[in-house]
């Protein structure tokens, strides 16, 4: 709610800076943790490491897995670098297939493939399953 | 007791409200009516906490909310429904209602408004899948849950016919508390003579003015 609709929180009586300061401190966090994790892995980091398609692929993750919830971008990881990776002998071509997978689920699956809306529908089914 | 003391508001150097001051006892029903572009909407929203005031002071039980933030305004117990109404399109209606409620009690208060509304079947569905009646209602049982000091409707007849607005106000006059003071923002004035006990309307830079029974419906 504070992420969607910061008026209607309000309404609520949520502070949406509060949570917004609180979440990006926490991501950034969990960030750094693997950038540094990353750094000791490699005994050494240079710029030409983090080109753009690194930022394009962690974008890609969340587009294609779907963000509201956090199986989404796990699903998104999966499927990209799985697919990417299992059609390592198309060489460059593979990229044209990962675009066509981003553009593909951009029009049809805007919200990626586990969308908010998927995750509330599964999680009453889930509450409702006694019924 | 709440109360609007000497409010104004000016949007790049055009007064739209000056010195407006209203006063509400607890469990009072006031409606607002007045032309378009008075200021009624933005009166709601210094009342409620989404603009400041250029000038005045906001009161509830005399503790002053004037330069609080809308959040604390609402946990003070100033509640409001929007003009087209709220909802997240990405939970449903169920899941929405059940976030407004953060006590034991409101939550009792809320289940027991659901079940009175006839909303139990609708709380599966996301917003956009349920009628605007429907919607109008859910959004007044969110306000109500909270108990609140004050509950502000903006407009709530846009869009519903005759008798969707009478079912409307038939369930909020059963359902308002004794201690929530009312104020409907409205131009339909059969509607806010059969839920609030005495009507103001507000005129351009002339503040509000009362309206007695010589109103014409």
């Amino acid at each position: 709610m504070v992420g969607n609709d910061p008026i209607l929180a309000q309404s609520q009586g949520l502070n949406p800076t509060r949570y917004r300061l609180s979440f990006i401190t926490l991501s950034g966090a969990v960030a750094g943790f693997g950038g540094g994790l990353f750094a000791l892995f490699n005994t050494h980091i240079e710029p030409a490491m983090f080109g753009v398609m690194l930022g394009i692929h962690g974008l890609a993750y969340a587009v294609i897995g779907g963000l509201g919830s956090a199986v989404g971008p796990l699903l998104g990881v999966f499927l990209d670098i799985g697919l990417l990776e299992s059609i390592r002998p198309l060489a460059a071509y593979r990229m044209i297939i990962f675009g066509g997978l981003v553009a593909f689920l951009l029009v049809f699956r805007p919200e990626g493939i586990i969308s908010p809306r998927l995750v509330s529908r599964l999680k009453s089914r889930w509450r409702n399953r006694h019924v | 007791m709440y109360s609007l003391q000497g409010i104004g508001k000016s949007f790049g150097g055009i007064d739209v409200l000056t010195d407006i001051s209203l006063t509400l006892k607890p469990g009072q029903r006031l409606g607002i009516t007045g032309a378009n572009g008075v200021g009624k909407s933005t009166l709601i929203n210094i009342a409620t906490g989404f603009l400041k005031p250029d000038s005045g002071h906001i009161q509830l039980n005399n503790k002053t909310l004037t330069h609080q933030p809308a959040w604390a305004f609402a946990q003070a117990g100033i509640q409001r429904t929007f003009q087209n109404t709220r909802f997240l399109t990405t939970a449903n209606l169920g899941e929405q209602l059940l976030l407004a409620a953060r006590t034991p009690e409101s939550k009792r208060r809320l289940t027991k408004l659901i079940e009175l509304s006839g909303l139990q079947a609708s709380l599966h569905l996301f917003p956009d899948e349920i009628p605007l009646p429907m919607l109008r209602k859910a959004e007044v049982i969110r306000g109500l849950a909270a108990n609140p000091e004050v509950l502000f409707l903006d407009e709530p007849s846009a869009g519903l016919t005759t008798f969707e607005l009478d079912q409307f106000g038939v369930f909020l006059q059963q359902n308002l508390g004794q201690k929530t003071a009312l104020v409907v923002v409205e131009h339909r004035f059969d509607f806010m003579l059969m839920i609030t006990d005495s009507v103001v309307e507000m005129q351009l830079n002339r503040g509000l003015v009362k309206r007695g029974a010589d109103v014409k419906t």
